[in-house]
């Protein structure tokens, strides 16, 4: 995501939305995990 | 002074100058700007939305809300229907830009309405002031100038359909309840959709009397709320003005002079029209004015691709002749000499005697502050479909000032409002930009040419090249304390730039009442103005997004100089709690600054390079006080750990909405004292894309804390007012870190790097 601009300034969010998925495809919670 | 005598834009900053007062004002009072509506107005808006689409009527006593009730729905007012089914259709009348007010907006209706947010499905209305009221995004003023409207027509509603159940149930209307899109009596219960039928015959209630719920009541605000278009975003909805599409459109360019000011001698428009997929090329004289549609060559093609092909073959002649030839730095070095004299020549304002203060202070600061110009770089650059058609010019269009943009593009077309048509596209970033819509009337001017839709899209560098830009300026201040430490006299030398000689230009003035004009015994402002001919404007928060870095920032270096505490020197300032002229509520003032450096936790112990800094400001309406949290090494590299942001509003809408804006204006704040500047030279803007432009990417992005005392006091916009203090509270730490006092804007002027 290093290249992306957000000119907005929601990158706290983003951040925490990536944490977010990819905990869960850890946890095999997304149909990717699970395959 | 001896000003170079240009020409001067001096009726299109008039129009921007207004539109910042407009922007601005009742800063600490909410107006109630609701507009009934007649049944003229009514059917005005019934053949404006076209297509079937029948919305009610405005808040009006007259009880013709039957008239709209075909097919069992209910339509009290031009914001919500009500379908047998219970789906509730509110429609958002104000620009979506990112500040999220197409979700809060519907929610103040919903809360009102007592509506179950999950029965509420969204739209954007049709632009007509004439029913709506204001259709702007700007100045923070969305929330505030729509608050009580929008709480009205939810409350009429909602009267409506309790005195429909009550007249079935045959009880009093005062004894029953409504929760979750039901009404409730005792043990019966009736949903609002089947209540719709029976709730349009009802008599509209009077909106200005009708109850409105107290805060302690409200089940939908404040809470957590996702945008209603999150998920066509993430799924590439076609909902932004670039992305218009309409059958049989024709893509277009327009090339301005690159100077501001510069007309077209001649063109090889032969030459392009042969071009591959160039339907047509032609010179467009224009009206001269940066708002509307300054001179340039129209390309119009089958594809963006071939109108941005054969834009690069163009070869126009300009006349630069009477172009802007502005220098910034010839602006720095003339003001660096006028920095010298302790005063302008223009006084704004002067309260007691701040020369005699001085004289017997027990210790004096002087500085000189600087900050650039800046550009908004939205990431959608500008652009606008238009189509002439049925005697009617139709726009669809990301603009900020919808209900303007009417009455501005016809002028500019020379046509009457009631032929402008305009549809609210969302906004890919507005910051200020899209408050201006030249990009809507050069549409409108290439549409005239053609009789099928045509979309303008600007490039990214155009977009760089013909901004209205944050304008730079300079401060010089001279401070006095006295024996005890406290600031007894402040002295401003403001030099700032004008267009047309007289005042300054849009953006680039200061009051004399705000923050600390009120505050001392001693106080001067003064200007001095430098002319300018390139285009400036409203950028996020006005004035206060560069003029609160130089005031807060000098208070903390008065402070250090008195070797006092910054959080006391401040508060001290602030004084006792009272309301002053202008707005600043300094009781809120002080109660945010201590919940500030309460979360921060102030005066802790940090570890070695880190420094912690702290500023306020009101803006806005808003109250807002910032801690940083800052590291600085041996390289000059600057890392923003952590800001954390104290606000005090008024009641939050979308608690989601609201942190979103706070957390946005940091990093948009940081980004651009960290490293953003637009300089000229001989009248061309010297960047023309990000790799010249660098906005923060998301490896600096600090972590940001946000904490709100929420109050009964009128709310207000929060997409300006957070972003202020980020600049002096960075520079605060920088210094408490490296003992290095920013008095130059960007950081990357004064050696550092992120």
């Amino acid at each position: 995501m290093a290249g992306n601009i957000c000119r907005c300034g929601t990158y706290q969010r983003v951040r925490a939305a990536i944490h977010s998925a990819a905990n869960q495809v850890m946890k095999g919670q997304t149909t990717r995990g699970k395959a | 002074m001896n000003a170079q005598v240009q020409p001067s834009l001096p009726d299109v900053d008039e129009s921007l100058r207004e539109l910042i007062r407009d922007m601005e004002s009742g800063g600490a009072v909410t107006t109630f700007r609701a507009v009934k509506l007649d049944r003229r107005g009514f059917l005005k808006l019934t053949g404006l939305a076209g297509g079937g689409l029948v919305l009610g009527f405005s808040m009006s006593r007259e009880s013709e809300a039957a008239a709209s009730a075909a097919g069992g729905e209910f339509a009290p007012n031009a914001f919500l229907r009500i379908a047998r089914n219970g789906s509730i259709l509110i429609y958002n009348k104000g620009p979506e830009i990112g500040q999220g007010i197409k979700t809060a907006f519907p929610l103040i209706i919903a809360e009102e309405l007592d509506a179950k947010w999950s029965d509420v499905k969204v739209e954007q209305a049709p632009v007509n002031p004439a029913v709506y009221g204001r259709q702007s995004a700007g100045g923070s003023r969305s929330i505030p100038d729509s608050w009580d409207q929008l709480r009205r027509a939810g409350a009429v509603a909602r009267q409506m359909l309790i005195a429909a159940a009550a007249a079935q149930w045959k009880v009093p209307a005062a004894e029953c309840t409504t929760a979750d899109s039901v009404v409730m009596h005792g043990h019966r219960k009736a949903a609002y959709g089947a209540l719709a039928a029976r709730a349009a015959t009802q008599p509209v209630p009077d909106a200005a009397t009708v109850k409105l719920k107290e805060r302690k009541d409200y089940r939908l605000l404040g809470k957590w709320y996702s945008g209603v278009d999150n998920r066509a975003i993430v799924t590439g909805q076609p909902l932004f003005g670039i992305d218009q599409k309409l059958p049989d459109m024709k893509y277009a360019v327009y090339q301005r002079c690159p100077a501001t000011g510069g007309k077209v001698r001649s063109a090889n428009l032969d030459e392009i029209k042969r071009l591959p997929g160039v339907r047509d090329a032609f010179v467009i004289e224009g009206n001269g004015k940066a708002t509307e549609v300054m001179p340039g060559v129209a390309i119009i093609a089958d594809t963006t691709w071939s109108a941005f092909e054969a834009r690069k073959q163009l070869k126009v002649d300009w006349d630069d002749s009477a172009a802007s030839k502005d220098s910034w730095t010839a602006l720095a070095r003339r003001a660096a000499e006028l920095a010298k004299l302790p005063a302008g020549e223009l006084p704004v304002a002067n309260v007691g005697s701040v020369d005699a203060a001085l004289a017997g202070s027990a210790k004096t600061v002087s500085g000189l502050y600087t900050y650039p110009f800046v550009a908004h770089a939205p990431l959608e650059p500008q652009n606008c479909t238009a189509w002439k058609h049925d005697g009617i010019v139709e726009f669809w269009s990301p603009t900020q000032t919808a209900d303007r943009a009417i009455e501005l593009v016809a002028g500019a077309l020379g046509i009457t409002p009631d032929k402008v048509k305009i549809n609210q596209t969302r906004v890919g970033g507005g910051f200020g930009r899209r408050l201006m819509n030249d990009y809507m009337c050069e549409a409108g001017a290439i549409a005239q040419r053609i009789d099928v839709p045509v979309k303008l899209t600007w490039t990214r560098e155009q977009d760089m090249a013909h901004d209205f830009f944050r304008p730079g300026g300079f401060h010089s201040l001279t401070g006095g304390i006295d024996a005890q430490g406290k600031l007894v006299a402040w002295r401003n030398h403001f030099i700032t730039v004008t267009q047309d000689g007289k005042s300054p230009s849009s953006g680039a003035g200061w009051a004399g009442n705000q923050f600390p004009g009120l505050n001392l015994p001693n106080y001067q402002l003064t200007q001095t103005l430098l002319p300018i001919r390139t285009p400036t404007g409203p950028w996020r928060a006005p004035g206060s997004c560069a003029v609160a870095w130089v005031i807060q920032s000098f208070l903390h270096e008065m402070a250090v100089a008195a070797g006092r505490d910054h959080r006391d020197f401040l508060l001290e300032v602030m004084g006792a709690p009272r309301l002053l002229e202008g707005g600043l509520n300094t009781g809120r003032a002080a109660d945010v600054i201590k919940l500030a450096c309460e979360k921060a936790g102030w005066g802790r112990e940090l570890p070695a390079g880190h420094g912690m800094g702290l500023a306020f400001h009101f803006s806005h309406a808003g109250h807002i006080a910032e801690v940083a949290e800052v590291s600085v090494d041996g390289e000059r590299r600057v890392r923003l750990h952590r800001m954390v942001v104290a606000g005090d509003i008024g009641p939050i809408v979308n608690m989601s909405g609201a942190m979103n804006q706070c957390e946005g204006a940091v990093v948009d704040g940081f980004s651009t004292m960290l490293g953003l500047e637009i300089t000229m030279e001989n009248g061309l803007i010297e960047q023309s894309n990000f790799h010249q432009y660098p906005l923060l990417r998301m490896a600096q992005h600090p972590r940001v804390e946000v904490h709100f005392i929420q109050s009964d006091n009128p709310p207000t916009g929060v997409g300006e007012p957070a972003l202020p203090p980020v600049a002096p509270a960075i520079c605060n730490a920088i210094f408490a870190a490296t003992g290095k006092r920013v008095r130059t804007l960007p950081l990357t002027r004064e050696g550092f790097t992120a």
